[in-house]
């Protein structure tokens, strides 16, 4: 295992310039909520809208969503994913929905997350937005916002936490793995 | 005919000793333990085997007349010779039920033209076995009977259980109880206890056996009369007969070789080949039996031999018939209860020969001058497992397949005839 | 996170961990049915078949409605358990069903052992929905994750359950899971409507109602078979009523968040009165509610793939 932290500053970077290309592209806050795919996805989404708020003085709506029962591959799975609770305190009916994770990659995740959304409602418009994108598409899904574009070869996954550190909020590491 | 070699082993006798046996017309013309003289007559070369009287099950259910789909006389008496067994009591469940000379003669008619081995009816205490009236048991004991029994059913009027004794001690015929106080065991299927609660299966508490012993005993005390209690299964009967045999009451009693050898635990798979009346009970009780059978308490062990059907197995446990095949495997358990628990064989081996002979006043399950050429030879070193090929009934239902046992038969020999040969 | 087994036959089978984690997952499931659009797709193209033996209701109902919200196709068969002593076994029901390629079982029997025999037999996932005596799983796990959502924690609650222990495959499960998860069970009942080795259990037992009700976090009701009066176990309603029934006058004596349970059907008037039924205590609809999660978290975890795959 050859584990490569993201130094803190490099990804607290990434977030402000996230937040501030939002900041640009959105006028109209009234409507806008955050939703984050579980767990990576929440947790990136936690520290934008917490820049958010702090820019805008308004409170963002932010939610977490658990695509666990939407994904396509369970008949192939030896055991199923273990199953968290979607977790969305409002309506999305007539929303602007930013969907939240933190790598882009197959972009299955994601066709399970809007099927999930369109299941809870209809929002507006959906926009995505992830801290990496990292190529490698199966399906047409490109996202709206990207913080950072970043090549990997197959064998690393990008790996997200919650950080001890209270500067950082999130830890990224990216590690080898044995497929 | 000779039997040239093997170690003879007669309970009857006391006998264990390397001996040739000579057999003319039927009857055990000689033995001779410094070996015999050649001869130009066949010879059954037995060395290394061991040559016992042919066994005696009091106790078997033969379904013939009217269940003929779960055994007949011939299927039945096939299994025998194959389990060493020459002489077999048949029980009087079947249907119509030998409770009259007619049934007791068509027993016997048809064992005369299909049997391997010798059979003998049981007649039935009451008729139809409704422990309500008595049966015709001076008929039927001129018909042929040698015991009387209601077996599967207990008679649960002690009254009439008076009476029965009375009345078929004035014909010789002894009284084969089944002990169970019926509305105890209520629905039950299995042994009453912790597992049946686990199990979530109704049980039959062992009281529900010890009561009617209890009861049995005393109206035997009372009346004089001997009575014989068939398949006892728990510590309480075990003390109860006892303290009755110690006190002077003509109590006998039989077990059978799955309650020495299994338990309740059987249960556990919900496998429908462990259950029988009585249950299978717990460590306790099975331990008990075996130290009853050491202290020479229990006098018989008989089989129980109960076929029933695939289908009728197939049945969840809660409806499946009681009862469990037992013919080929008496032996083999008997074997092992010896191994297992250091029983002297020949002790054990009385109670299938000489025991049952003695309580039925029949001859036979001896070898002896002038006996019955009635002979099973047993090699005592192999070793095999019991499958369901094995099986000779027409029902395949044991508990016992996959056991491996010590000790198989080889070969069977009824009246100077042989009716089984296992190579 | 994995799950090691293609049924569900008993709580005896499960570990503490086991159990933990079904009732943590099963508020995630709970959270379905509180959506507009009740529904996901997890099973999609999966059949359940729904193998009722035995006559049920509320349960049968939960299943189906687990099922569908899951996307899973299910299909019900009813009949009674007589029929199979004419010829066809449960066990060729059973394989005339299998040969329809469900991928899962769920059965209700009327004697024990026929969903573990299936288990054993069969390729599909088997649930059981209640055998006989025996257990009925999912009542239990919906009646403890109903118990955890109250109070937050099984581990020290003072579990009373009343009546009809011995036939009883809800108090048998229960018993079972609770003392896994570190609940202290009482069980109160006659003598004859105790089961044979309940000492074994790791319970406490009382013959009176009255003394255990201050202690008692939940008590928990059975239902009062009536066709068990004709076998002498007790000897009547009335008296039962007066001794072990739950009315007013008890309710009053409960802990102040004391709550009352009953895996249903009641008998108004026999081991519950209507004011207990009703009352603010009563949790008898939040577990109905909580058996549909319960079971959706179940046909989840079942159908989540072989495990003699490598």
């Amino acid at each position: 295992m050859n584990d490569q932290p993201v130094n803190t500053k490099e990804v607290n970077d990434i977030l402000n310039n996230l937040a501030g290309t939002l900041l640009d592209s959105i006028q109209k806050w009234e409507d806008v909520v955050f939703i984050g795919i579980r767990s990576g996805g929440v947790l990136v989404a936690k520290k934008v809208v917490d820049l958010l708020e702090e820019k805008t003085g308004k409170d963002i709506p932010l939610g977490a969503l658990d695509i666990a029962l939407y994904r396509d591959d369970l008949s192939k799975m030896r055991f199923y994913p273990e199953v968290r609770k979607t977790d969305i305190p409002f309506s999305v009916d007539d929303k602007t929905v930013i969907l939240v994770d933190d790598v882009l990659h197959t972009g299955r995740s994601v066709r399970a997350a809007i099927d999930h959304i369109v299941d809870l409602g209809r929002p507006m418009r959906i926009y995505l937005m992830v801290l990496f994108d990292r190529g490698g598409r199966e399906f047409p899904i490109q996202a709206d916002f990207v913080g950072k574009q970043i090549d990997l070869s197959d064998e690393k996954i990008i790996k997200i936490e919650a950080s001890e550190d209270t500067e950082a909020t999130i830890d990224v590491i990216i590690c080898e793995v044995n497929r | 005919m000779w039997i040239k070699g093997g170690l003879i082993v007669d309970p009857a006798s006391n006998i264990q000793e390397k001996a040739d046996l000579y057999i003319k017309d039927g009857i055990i013309a000689g033995i001779y333990p410094g070996g015999s003289q050649k001869s130009d007559e066949m010879v059954i070369d037995a060395s290394g085997l061991w040559v016992l009287p042919g066994l005696i099950d009091m106790h078997v259910h033969l379904r013939d007349p009217g269940y003929e789909y779960k055994e007949d006389i011939s299927s039945g008496s096939l299994a025998a010779a194959a389990g060493g067994v020459t002489t077999l009591a048949c029980m009087a469940n079947t249907d119509p039920v030998n409770d009259n000379p007619s049934v007791t003669n068509y027993i016997l008619d048809k064992a005369r033209q299909v049997s391997k081995v010798r059979i003998l009816p049981v007649g039935a205490v009451t008729k139809g076995l409704k422990g309500k009236e008595l049966a015709e048991m001076g008929l039927m004991k001129k018909a042929g009977i040698v015991a009387v029994s209601d077996d599967g059913n207990p008679i649960e009027d002690s009254s009439l259980l008076r009476m029965a004794l009375e009345y078929a001690s004035t014909f010789g015929l002894t009284v084969m109880s089944h002990c169970q106080d019926r509305n105890m065991c209520a629905s039950g299927v299995m042994n009453e206890g912790a597992l049946s609660s686990l199990l979530g299966l109704p049980g039959i508490p062992p009281i529900s056996e010890d009561i009617m012993v209890a009861r049995d005993v005393l109206v035997s005390q009372y009346t004089g009369i001997p009575i014989h209690i068939t398949h006892i299964s728990t510590q309480g009967s075990v003390r109860i007969i006892e303290l009755a045999k110690h006190r002077g009451v003509k109590v006998t009693c039989d077990v059978t070789p799955h309650h020495l050898l299994l338990t309740e635990d059987r249960v556990r798979t919900y496998d429908t080949n462990a259950k029988m009346y009585p249950p299978l009970r717990n460590e306790a009780d099975r331990l008990s039996l075996i130290a009853a059978l050491k202290g020479s308490l229990i006098d018989c062990i008989a089989t129980d031999h109960a076929p029933h059907a695939r289908d009728e197995k197939d049945l969840d446990f809660d409806i499946a018939p009681f009862g469990m095949i037992g013919l080929q495997t008496l032996l083999p358990s008997i074997m092992k209860i010896h191994l297992d628990y250091g029983i002297d064989f020949i002790r054990l081996l009385a109670c299938v020969t000489a025991h049952p002979a003695r309580i039925f006043g029949i001859d036979g399950g001896e070898i002896k001058e002038g006996s019955r050429a009635d002979i099973t030879l047993f090699d005592p070193e192999a070793k095999w497992i019991f499958t369901e090929q094995d099986v000779k009934s027409k029902s395949k239902n044991s508990p016992f397949f996959g056991q491996e046992f010590t000790g198989r038969v080889v070969q069977t020999i009824v009246q100077g005839k042989t009716v089984y040969s296992g190579n | 996170m994995t799950w090691p087994y293609k049924d569900l036959i008993a709580i005896h089978d499960l570990k503490r961990e086991e159990i933990a984690t079904i009732l943590d997952m099963a508020s995630s499931f709970k959270e379905i049915s509180k959506r507009d659009i009740k529904k996901v797709p997890t099973l999609r193209g999966k059949t359940v078949v729904l193998l009722f033996y035995e006559p049920s209701t509320r349960t049968r109902l939960s299943f189906e409605l687990a099922a569908k919200r899951l996307s899973a196709d299910t299909t019900a068969l009813s009949a009674s358990g007589s029929s199979f002593t004419k010829g066809e076994t449960i066990m060729d029901a059973a394989y005339n069903v299998m040969a329809m390629a469900p991928d899962c079982i769920v059965v209700r029997y009327p004697y024990a052992g026929i969903p573990r025999k299936m288990a054993q037999l069969l390729p599909c996932s088997v649930i059981n929905a209640g055998d006989g005596y025996h257990e009925h799983p999912t009542q239990a796990l919906l009646d403890m994750f109903t118990m955890k959502e109250r109070f937050g924690t099984l581990d020290g609650l003072r579990v009373a359950i009343v009546g009809d222990i011995m036939h009883s495959r809800v108090a048998r499960s229960n018993v079972y899971g609770l003392r896994k998860m570190g609940a202290r069970v009482v069980l109160v009942a006659p003598k004859t409507l105790l089961p044979p080795g309940v000492d074994t259990w790791g319970v406490d037992v009382s013959a009176e109602l009255d003394p255990v009700i201050p202690d008692a976090d939940v008590i928990m009701m059975l239902r009062v078979q009536k066709e068990r009066l004709n076998r002498q176990f007790f000897s009547g309603d009335r008296e039962y009523s007066f001794f072990y029934g739950l009315n007013r006058a008890r309710v009053e004596k409960m802990k102040t968040d004391a709550v009352i349970m009953h895996p249903g059907p009641m008998n108004r008037g026999v081991e519950i009165t209507c004011d207990a039924a009703d009352s603010a205590r009563s949790m008898i609809l939040d577990q109905v509610e909580n058996g549909v999660a319960i079971r959706m978290t179940l046909l989840y975890l079942s159908l989540g793939g072989s495990v003699n795959v490598d």
